[in-house]
């Protein structure tokens, strides 16, 4: 696969989007915020980059934009978001869109939290032409349909009254809940075959009836997969740290990527898939 | 008697856009930019950035994307409470705060990242000064457009969107 780092100091000029989902970012992992906005530096050098996708899962828990949007100006001064929305804010003003689809994790991001830096909350199925190719974009959860007991937390948890509900709560309650949640989910996961918490072939194939591809994340199991004989499923990776224990740790995550000649139409844009990879 | 605002009017190949300044809230800002009109700088130059779904920008480059020279730099007043929602005009400047000088966008959108939330590098925000008050169909024309690479910029119309004359409509 090629490097996504390869791309970008060969072929600047054809990087026309960026897709990414999975980062599960959170404060108690830095490296991982680390090498995001490591990317962003990446896709502000990038001269006619138009659009960064964020296929859920951004974050690893989100209890709500309140908590913080909320903070005190001091307070929002040395929290871990306000570099990544600085950053991010600079990648729009530069004049990329930046697009956010939720995730299993962060359901509750709300577009008040994507104001802070011009980025827009687009619903899943996402649909989107790359040169003649029609594209379905989704987080990639609502595909595992063998996991019979995820479609139905899931099924509650994406109705907007239970949303209201949990929002409701008091910050201290919501954390508690996605504290159990996450454990829950540990243990859950940790019991279930391998398989089950993969893409139902079945669903694959109702999915990409009415596109030529699906791209999804999700199942960590970054790769070009084939959905039917005639149609592509291209998955986007996790975030992983590695070599945690060297001198040198670095973040990996495949990702994907739009890209044009730059003297050719928009007609002949293709889509790839390459590895980003950061020290950290 | 009321005093009423300044009313600029940008006649443009493809229209004509007028723009009620808002002298009172961005009085430096607006100073600013009556004397480019006055000068004559803005006959003649285009529109060379137009991002559709955010802003189009100009006042600062020539048909033939030259940079025109300006006068100095200007205060940031983006603290004067105005937001920058669709068919607002801001000015343009470099990442810093105090850098605007003759260039200057009309929102085609709300952009609320880009309203002032505190005095630091991030959050200066960009100083809204006016509204247009007509013409907001030209303006819909001109984000439509198709854009290229031009040079080091992005977004450049194919075809020059030219503002032909600044004028002032009333003082």
């Amino acid at each position: 696969m090629q490097t996504f780092n390869h791309l970008i100091t060969t072929r600047p000029h054809e990087v026309r989007q960026v897709f990414i989902s999975d980062l599960h970012l959170s404060p108690e992992e830095p490296a991982l915020v680390q090498a995001f906005l490591a990317l962003l530096d990446d896709c502000l050098a990038l001269p006619v980059l138009k659009r960064l996708f964020i296929l859920g899962d951004w974050f690893e828990v989100w209890i709500g934009d309140d908590a913080y949007l909320t903070l005190s100006d001091a307070a929002r001064q040395t929290h871990w978001l306000t570099p990544l929305i600085a950053k991010l804010k600079q990648l729009r003003i530069n004049g990329c869109e930046i697009l956010v689809m939720h995730g299993n994790r962060d359901f509750l991001l709300g577009q008040p939290f994507c104001n802070l830096f011009g980025g827009e909350l687009i619903d899943e199925p996402h649909m989107l032409t790359i040169g003649q190719q029609h594209y379905r974009l989704e987080h990639g959860d609502a595909l595992c349909t063998d996991d019979k007991k995820y479609q139905f937390f899931r099924k509650i948890m994406r109705n907007r009254l239970t949303q209201w509900y949990l929002l409701n709560k008091s910050l201290k309650k919501r954390l508690a809940i996605a504290e159990k949640m996450r454990q829950k989910s540990q243990q859950n996961n940790a019991n279930k075959a391998a398989h089950i918490m993969d893409v139902n072939d079945e669903a694959v194939i109702q999915a990409v009836a009415n596109s030529d591809a699906l791209l999804h994340g999700h199942t960590h199991r970054p790769d070009i997969h084939q959905a039917t004989t005639d149609k592509k499923r291209y998955v986007l990776g996790d975030w992983r740290l590695i070599d945690k224990e060297k001198r040198q740790p670095t973040v990996s995550a495949v990702i994907g990527v739009m890209i044009t000649n730059a003297h050719s139409d928009s007609n002949k844009a293709k889509f790839e898939l390459v590895e980003f990879s950061s020290l950290v | 008697m009321v005093d009423m605002p300044p009313v600029v009017q940008l006649d443009t190949n493809m229209g004509a856009i007028v723009i009620e300044l808002n002298e009172e809230k961005a009085p430096k800002t607006v100073e600013n930019f009556l004397n480019y009109v006055k000068s004559g700088h803005y006959d003649g130059t285009i529109f060379h950035r137009i991002i559709d779904g955010f802003m189009i920008q100009g006042g600062g480059m020539d048909a033939e994307m030259n940079e025109k020279s300006t006068n100095a730099p200007i205060e940031n007043e983006a603290d004067n409470g105005l937001k920058n929602d669709k068919g607002t005009i801001a000015m343009a400047r470099t990442q810093d705060p105090h850098s605007a000088t003759s260039q200057f966008f009309i929102n085609v959108k709300d952009n609320d990242f880009l309203n002032h939330s505190g005095k630091n590098m991030q959050g200066w925000g960009y100083t809204v000064f006016g509204k247009v008050t007509s013409g907001m169909d030209v303006i819909d024309k001109m984000r439509g457009v198709p854009t290229g690479r031009f040079g080091m910029h992005a977004d450049v119309p194919k075809e020059p969107v030219v503002i032909n004359s600044a004028t002032i409509v009333s003082q």
